[in-house]
């Protein structure tokens, strides 16, 4: 027996039903539609949450300094590196911005005048040892030297500045030609590029212009409120940082610490809510799947139970167990066949709505392709039981009235 | 007839119990879900002071220079120092409320005693009264307290607990950057949400700990910033350490006005004064003002989070696959009764019997479904609570929401019965006893 003969029963019985059998279509490309455009939503913000920011977020930390109207301690940025560098374990300590800590996302101009806007760009401003502290990845040219920073006192608008460019934002500027060299200008800075780094981004947005940014370092001497940074060896900083804060302390009784925490407790916390909606997304499509599969068993186990005269002639008419269930297998593999095919289609649908009402990416095909599995796999183990039921149908029941 | 309907349609669930149960469950975690998602939804996007709002007003005027490429045509959200300082005098029969929002080093007058850092709110006296803030002890500072600086405070009750332990601590000190300040109020637990006084950092939160007059906390001796600030021209940051700087707004303002023709004579203030303002070559544009009520300014800003609408949107749409699947099983439920409807209508009973007998059955279903998703809605909102997002922990549900659920859910089902129901009353009685 061919296989395409043992399908003419399945859809002489599937035209019988047209009615409900067009609802469980529906209901499986509906579940489909939601199904691929949650998980793509979900998946794009995990995405998001583990994006790198170009800097060792486990091994840098902050320490948010406020200082209080009191000048009888010596609170300058300058003493305190100096206190922060005797700590053991740390490496580097600066003070600065971090990523989506503080960089500031400033228009930068290619004149002094100030008057050719070439783009936006985030402005990393630290002080002495800033690279080595956030320890970014350097490409070409060199990181800032002692020689070259200016006090950030006396310097003007126009003093240079020594900088470091992502190579993204270079190669947007500088199309043909080497960066290095070139000075670039924000309201407060002249910008000589010195470095150009790979990536480090200002803000974690999933925009591309998050690596647009440029890091400058000028010598502090002042007592000013801000942020220190410290880099410890490789996965030292959870004993390194308390130590660190409580010299910082110890030095300036007056300090009075905010935030103080690993660059990667910061950016986890920063993500809480999206896991957190990550986490109510993922129940929704729970109770979806939990749904369609008592649907799609629901009816199944209703059809055998009409049907059980006609199985018990077919099974007295020879038919194996088998047979019986591979009939309400396929049966059920053919319902939501036509499911996903018009499934893939409200996918896209979908897709297309939530990015024009709620500005969602386009959607990949994979969620397509991934939503079809999942609903035959979900349509193959709704109907097991039922299909079950129905080989265990014995023969008798042909003889036996309705 | 209704009571032999229901009695039929109870016998119908048993014999069906696996099916009903299938069914109610369904209707249930429909509900359970698009329930508790409107309900984040409803109070994300509700009045924050009903009785108020439709007399709070915040006008917006435009500072900024002619040629300022890629910024919106709207005025900006805030006030300069100068806008603000001139605004506040300029009509001085109206309440108003200047203010603006930063952390402050606070702490007791014990000797030794630790210093903690506080949200506060820098604000002139007509905040008080404006937005209906409770008081536990004393009452807010006066109006001479403004303009002459004074150094008192009002603090929230869960400070006043943890620092005098619940007591009255009206006429007591404390230490609040690096300065004595005397108590003059406790409020009660108060967080209108959306805060829309101050979206600058969100538009919901925890309420302030400290409320400072503006004036006293402008010229407090070191610089704690002074809230979000939002610079034009090439220097973001000018404002950072200069609340004057011209070009940096930051300064919140809202204004009572209680009759239309107040509004009116509000919005020609803010006209004239621009004009002036022109006049003089500080302004550049056109008149450029806004004058919103409280809900017209929440919708202006766009207070619910994208993400909070979407979820609603595609919970919905959950409930409605829902409810497809009910019609489905609720066929299969009618048509397996296929012989029993045929001897009724065989021994006489109408189509239309048949008809509502369905749907008695279906809205019946959709009750019990409503009725099981309502702890449902109840257990989603407690996991949602729990979630650490800014709006989460103020998400409630009101009794009438609640009554809302059980209602679509009955309705809804009875809606998807329609169908059935009417495949189940066209079903032939000669055939069916003939088959028998």
């Amino acid at each position: 027996m061919s296989p395409f003969a043992s399908l003419r029963p399945i859809f002489s019985a599937l035209r019988r039903h047209k009615a409900a059998v067009t609802l469980l279509v529906l209901e499986i490309a509906l579940t489909m539609a939601v199904l691929g455009n949650l998980l793509f939503i979900v998946h794009g913000s995990a995405v998001l949450q583990r994006e790198s920011t170009g800097v060792p977020a486990n091994d840098v930390a902050v320490i948010q300094s406020m200082v209080i109207g009191d000048a009888k301690h010596a609170n300058t940025v300058k003493n305190n590196l100096a206190v922060l560098r005797t700590v053991p374990g740390v490496l580097a300590s600066s003070f600065g911005a971090t990523p989506m800590l503080g960089a500031s996302w400033n228009p930068i101009y290619s004149n002094a005048s100030r008057t050719r806007m070439v783009a936006h760009a985030f402005v990393f401003s630290g002080a002495q040892d800033y690279s080595q502290t956030l320890s970014v990845h350097l490409l070409a040219g060199h990181l800032p030297v002692a020689g070259e920073i200016p006090d950030v006192t006396t310097a003007t608008p126009n003093t240079l500045v020594p900088a470091l460019i992502t190579q993204q934002l270079a190669h947007r500027l500088f199309p043909d030609r080497n960066a290095l060299g070139s000075v670039l200008y924000d309201g407060n800075h002249s910008m000589r590029i010195v470095g150009i780094v790979g990536t480090l981004r200002g803000a974690i947005t999933g925009r591309s212009s998050d690596n647009d940014s440029i890091l400058i370092e000028q010598r502090y001497d002042v007592i000013e409120g801000g942020l220190y940074l410290i880099r410890s060896r490789s996965g030292q900083m959870a004993h390194v940082l308390p130590l660190a804060m409580k010299a910082m302390q110890k030095a300036n009784p007056g300090n009075v610490v905010g935030q103080t925490s690993s660059l990667q407790a910061f950016i986890t916390h920063a993500f809480a809510g999206s896991r957190a909606i990550n986490r109510i997304l993922m129940a929704i499509t729970a109770i979806l799947l939990i749904v369609t599969a008592l649907g799609v068993s629901g009816l199944a186990s209703f059809w055998v139970q009409q049907r059980t005269r006609q199985i018990g002639t077919r099974r007295a008419l020879g038919a194996t167990r088998g047979a019986i269930l591979r009939h309400f297998q396929a049966e059920n593999l053919i319902i939501v066949s036509m499911g996903v095919a018009l499934g893939a289609a409200l996918t896209i649908g979908l897709n297309v709505l939530l990015m024009q009402h709620f500005a969602q990416p386009r959607l990949p095909l994979q969620y397509v392709e991934f939503g079809a599995l999942a609903m035959w796999a979900l349509g193959q183990l709704a109907v097991l039981g039922p299909a079950l039921r129905a080989a265990r149908v014995p023969p008798t029941m042909a003889m036996r009235a309705a | 007839m209704l009571s032999y309907a229901l009695q039929l349609a109870l016998r119908g669930f048993r014999r069906n119990t696996v099916l009903t149960a299938l069914m109610v469950l369904a209707v249930a975690l429909g509900i359970g879900v698009a329930m508790s998602m409107f309900t984040v939804l409803h109070n994300l996007a509700g009045n924050p002071l009903p009785q108020r709002s439709g007399v709070l007003f915040h006008p917006q005027i435009d500072p900024r220079p002619r040629d300022l490429p890629g910024v919106r045509t709207a005025p900006p959200d805030n006030l300069t120092y100068i806008d603000a300082l001139n605004l506040y005098h300029l009509d001085q029969v109206s309440r108003r409320a200047l203010m603006s929002a930063n952390w402050l080093p606070l702490r007791s007058t014990v000797a030794g005693s630790p210093l903690r850092m506080e949200t506060t709110r820098a604000t002139t006296r007509g905040f008080f009264p404006m937005f209906d803030v409770p008081f536990q002890y004393g009452a807010p500072w006066s109006e001479q307290d403004d303009t002459r600086r004074a150094q008192v405070v009002v603090i929230s009750q869960k400070l006043n607990d943890t620092l005098f332990g619940g007591a009255d601590s009206v006429g007591r000190e404390l230490i609040i950057a690096t300065r004595l300040f005397r108590i003059v109020g406790v409020i009660k637990p108060w967080n209108p949400q959306p805060h829309f006084w101050d979206l600058d950092d969100g538009a919901y939160g925890p309420a302030a700990q400290i409320y400072l007059p503006f004036f006293t906390w402008l010229h407090l001796p070191a610089d704690f910033g002074w809230g979000p600030m939002d610079c034009w021209g090439d220097n973001p940051g000018a404002g950072t350490h200069n609340p004057k700087a011209a070009q940096c707004t930051w300064a919140q303002y809202w204004v009572q006005l209680d009759t239309p023709a107040q509004m009116r004579a509000y919005r020609d203030l803010l006209l004239r004064y621009s004009q002036q303002q022109h006049a003089l070559g500080r302004f550049q544009r056109a008149p450029n003002v806004r004058l919103d009520d409280v809900m017209q300014w929440l919708n202006y800003k766009h207070v619910v989070p994208v993400i909070v609408r979407m979820q609603t949107w595609i919970a919905f749409g959950v409930f409605v696959i829902c409810l497809l699947n009910a019609v489905g099983l609720l066929l299969a439920k009618f048509l397996r009764r296929g012989g029993e409807i045929g001897v009724r209508r065989a021994l006489g009973a109408r189509k239309r019997d048949v008809f509502a007998q369905c749907v008695i059955e279906s809205a019946l279903i959709g009750l019990l479904g409503g009725v099981v998703g309502l702890p449902l809605v109840w257990l989603g909102l407690w996991l949602i609570r729990q979630q650490p997002v800014s709006y989460a922990a103020t998400v409630q549900i009101s009794p009438l929401l609640l009554l809302y659920a059980l209602l679509l859910a009955a309705v809804a089902t009875l809606l998807a019965g329609i169908w059935p129901a009417w495949r189940a009353a066209r079903i032939a009685p000669a055939l069916v006893v003939k088959s028998l």
